[in-house]
């Protein structure tokens, strides 16, 4: 088939989604925004009685708001960053994921800055940060680099829409509203594809390519950093910022595959995402999760070895206390079992590489929240220790956040193609030039036939 | 006759005055001067304490002697202490043989007994138990459950007109008494700081310290600012004497010091003051660079096609 032939087939298949909508869509979309009224509800709950409603108190003040920031920042990180360094390095196999790759980025990270808000009670304090807040504190640089990424995924998602925007200004015609052909068309920039165009987004887009790996590593350190540059047992540790980077890429990782496996099915996908990509992103998360395991290992033994009293209280929670059942879950369930699986070849189909990644992601939440609650519950000063229990208002906010994450996706895949179409055409011509053009073959010389001998 | 009869209720009557004021003075005597202590002997062995169990009566004045009893293990050593009551005792071993531990019984209930020194066998081995009951054995020796008879004590801190804050660091020397002017040995001094935070009154506890054989318990305060205040220090009674506590001032002054920086730090602090400013260059150049992009993005819809091209 020829490569214009492969770019029709392709535009059918990606574009349908956008003008035909499914009673299975609209389930979809209507349970997730349920989940998010249910969210923002339990917010204004808490605007208007303040934080008691939740279960954080004096000791324990950060909980499952703060669990779900890590978690969307490490979620966050791998996308674009996977997108950022396969681009760089030319790899063919990109082509389908890097569009999901940014849009898990963009969805991820407006979820993640919204917590620190939440978490503050009063988001009016927020300005504050900005005002009064001394920039040798962690929690200022987190609420300077955060927007920044969010800002930069936003930017390296938009330039590589622009052609599929003006591919969509051009294709959907009637079919779309007159409101979608306006979006579409103040979003294409007047893209024609002219070779002055490709120059200015190239050049664009190169320097973003290799400006969003260094902010994507910063970003995640700096979120561990709100932990590690105090004293308290548990965050006191050299390693959090390349730990929490390389758990930000196991979880992101996992993340794409969940995200690849629902869309191949739910958009008829099956052509452009093949078990190839699954198992090249299967070989990425079993990488990842070995080092982050070798990163649990190391900052484990070193603080077990030298066991300090504070040190030693929170290990005993930790392995053999109150937290156990967590901290053993999210270790087996979470990291061992996914890596080792997904290191398996005869495991490593997509059905089951998709229920690998569920467990990663499960696994790395709770990873994140025993991070963030025992070392808390862990007294300063010899009183008892604290205790939490998420409130129903931090569930339901918990719970929201996640819904609101698929719901922005759900509406972009809506509007926008979940493949690049662009891209997947730029890798079809790039092919077809590399291919030698048959050559007539000199007189008296035989021409080895297709299936004619060895 | 009448007379002999008047002499005789007479005397009688001042027999038995006297009788009852006797009895008055006499019932009126702590119980402690007539019964003494409850003294109970403890042997310290390689397998524990013998015995392991002992019941006193509340209020009553308990005398444990301690006897080291290890001749299999002569380097065996043992300070036994009694956590409820903060009681410590002298180190026993081979050469100094007893030791004894005297206290009040003022709280019931059970009171865990052991060797303070932390091996393996020592806590397996070296537990015993004190059952201080109201009315329990031991009936009315050492007092039973009457009023406890606290002996005086005194506390007296040198300098005790008070001191300049001139450097960052005060020394303070509490020693400690019995009535008869003799220093108690290994009783825990608390030292207090007289503070007013966000706009409270109260008592900062600044140091602990465990007195010597010569009844002295030191701490070393570091103040924080010039201003003085008052210094606490007190005796809680430890069971057997009288709380008692004493004070001094600290006399605030402009020449007070604050902990001086080293040279290493201030070096680290000028680093410091810089990292700021190149964190916010940093964020401010990628934010440029974001501008660049979205220039170049604003760019696209700039270009027209050459002539002929279309």
């Amino acid at each position: 088939m020829s490569h214009e032939a492969e770019l029709q087939k392709l535009e059918a298949r990606v574009l349908a989604p956008l003008t035909n909508t499914s009673r299975a869509w609209w389930a979809w979309a209507v349970v997730l925004l349920a989940l998010v009224v249910a969210g923002t509800a339990a917010y204004a709950v808490q605007l208007k009685d303040g934080l008691a409603v939740t279960g954080m108190g004096d000791t324990v003040i950060w909980g499952v708001y703060i669990s779900n920031f890590v978690f969307f920042s490490g979620v966050g990180m791998a996308g674009t960053f996977i997108s950022g360094i396969l681009r760089m390095t030319g790899a063919e196999w990109r082509r389908p994921l890097t569009r999901f790759s940014e849009l898990t980025t963009v969805a991820a990270l407006a979820m993640c800055a919204i917590m620190p808000a939440v978490d503050m009670g009063r988001p009016d304090r927020l300005w504050h940060l900005l005002l009064y807040g001394r920039l040798e504190s962690p929690l200022v640089w987190d609420i300077l680099v955060i927007p920044t990424y969010l800002t930069a995924s936003i930017i390296y998602l938009y330039l590589f829409l622009i052609p599929d925007a003006a591919l969509l200004r051009d294709r959907l015609g009637e079919n779309a509203s007159r409101g979608r052909r306006r979006l579409y068309t103040a979003l294409s920039m007047g893209w024609q594809g002219l070779p002055e165009q490709r120059k200015r987004l190239t050049r664009a887009g190169n320097l973003m390519m290799v400006l969003i790996i260094p902010i994507a590593v910063a970003t995640h350190s700096v979120v561990s950093w709100i932990f590690a540059l105090t004293y308290r047992a548990g965050w006191d540790s050299t390693i959090f910022a390349p730990y929490f980077v390389v758990g930000a890429l196991y979880s992101g990782t996992a993340m794409l595959i969940t995200m690849m496996y629902i869309f191949r099915r739910a958009y008829h996908l099956e052509e452009y995402l093949t078990i190839k990509h699954f198992k090249y992103l299967a070989t990425l998360l079993v990488i990842f999760g070995v080092v982050y395991m070798y990163f649990t290992f190391a900052e484990y033994l070193t603080v077990g070895y030298k066991l300090e009293s504070s040190d030693s209280a929170l290990l005993t929670e930790l392995f053999f206390g109150r937290y156990a059942a967590l901290v053993w879950i999210g270790f087996v369930g979470g990291q061992i079992l996914p890596t080792v699986i997904a290191a398996i070849p005869k495991t490593r189909t997509m059905e089951i590489l998709f229920v690998v990644s569920v467990l990663a992601n499960i696994g790395m939440w709770i990873k994140r929240f025993v991070i963030v609650v025992p070392s808390l519950s862990d007294p300063l000063m010899p009183y008892a220790w604290g205790t939490y229990t998420p409130s129903v208002v931090e569930i339901l906010i918990a719970v929201g956040s996640m819904a609101g994450f698929a719901l922005i996706i759900t509406v972009f895949a809506k509007f926008f193609p979940i493949i690049s179409i662009e891209e997947m055409a730029e890798g079809w011509e790039a092919a077809a030039a590399r291919e030698p053009e048959p050559q007539p073959a000199p007189s008296g010389v035989l021409v080895p036939q297709p299936g004619g001998g060895k | 006759m009448q007379t002999l009869l008047r002499r005789c209720a007479l005397a009688a009557t001042v027999l038995a005055v006297a009788v009852g004021a006797l009895w008055l003075v006499a019932g009126a005597t702590p119980a402690l001067a007539e019964d003494g202590p409850t003294k109970i002997t403890i042997k310290v062995t390689d397998s524990g304490f013998e015995p392991a169990s002992i019941d006193v009566p509340l209020n009553a004045t308990v005398e444990l002697t301690f006897v080291w009893d290890s001749p299999n293990h002569p380097l065996d050593e043992h300070i036994i202490v009694i956590p409820g009551y903060k009681l410590e005792s002298e180190k026993i071993d081979a050469q100094n043989k007893q030791t004894v531990v005297k206290f009040v019984a003022t709280k019931a209930g059970p009171f865990l007994f052991k060797c303070d020194f932390e091996c393996d066998t020592h806590d397996i081995l070296q537990h015993g138990n004190i059952n201080v009951t109201a009315g329990g054995a031991g009936g009315a020796a050492g007092g039973g459950s009457a009023a406890p008879a606290l002996q005086a004590s005194k506390l007296v801190i040198d300098p005790i007109k008070g001191i300049v804050v001139k450097g960052n660091t005060v020394n303070i020397a509490a020693a400690l008494q019995d009535k008869d002017g003799k220093p108690i040995a290994k009783a825990e001094v608390l030292f207090f700081a007289d503070r007013t935070f966000l706009g409270r009154q109260g008592e900062v506890p600044i140091a602990v310290a465990k007195t010597d054989t010569n009844g002295l318990a030191f701490a070393t305060y570091h103040p924080t600012n010039p201003d003085g205040g008052k210094i606490i220090a007190r005796f809680e009674g430890g069971g057997v004497y009288d709380k008692t506590e004493n004070a001094f001032n600290l006399a605030g002054s402009p020449q007070f010091q604050p902990i001086p920086q080293s040279a290493t730090d201030d070096s680290l602090r000028g680093m410091k003051s810089v990292a700021p400013y190149v964190f916010v260059a940093v964020i401010g150049g990628v934010w440029l660079a974001f501008a660049f992009m979205l220039y170049q993005a604003w760019g696209i819809s700039r270009v027209r096609p050459a002539e002929g091209s279309r």
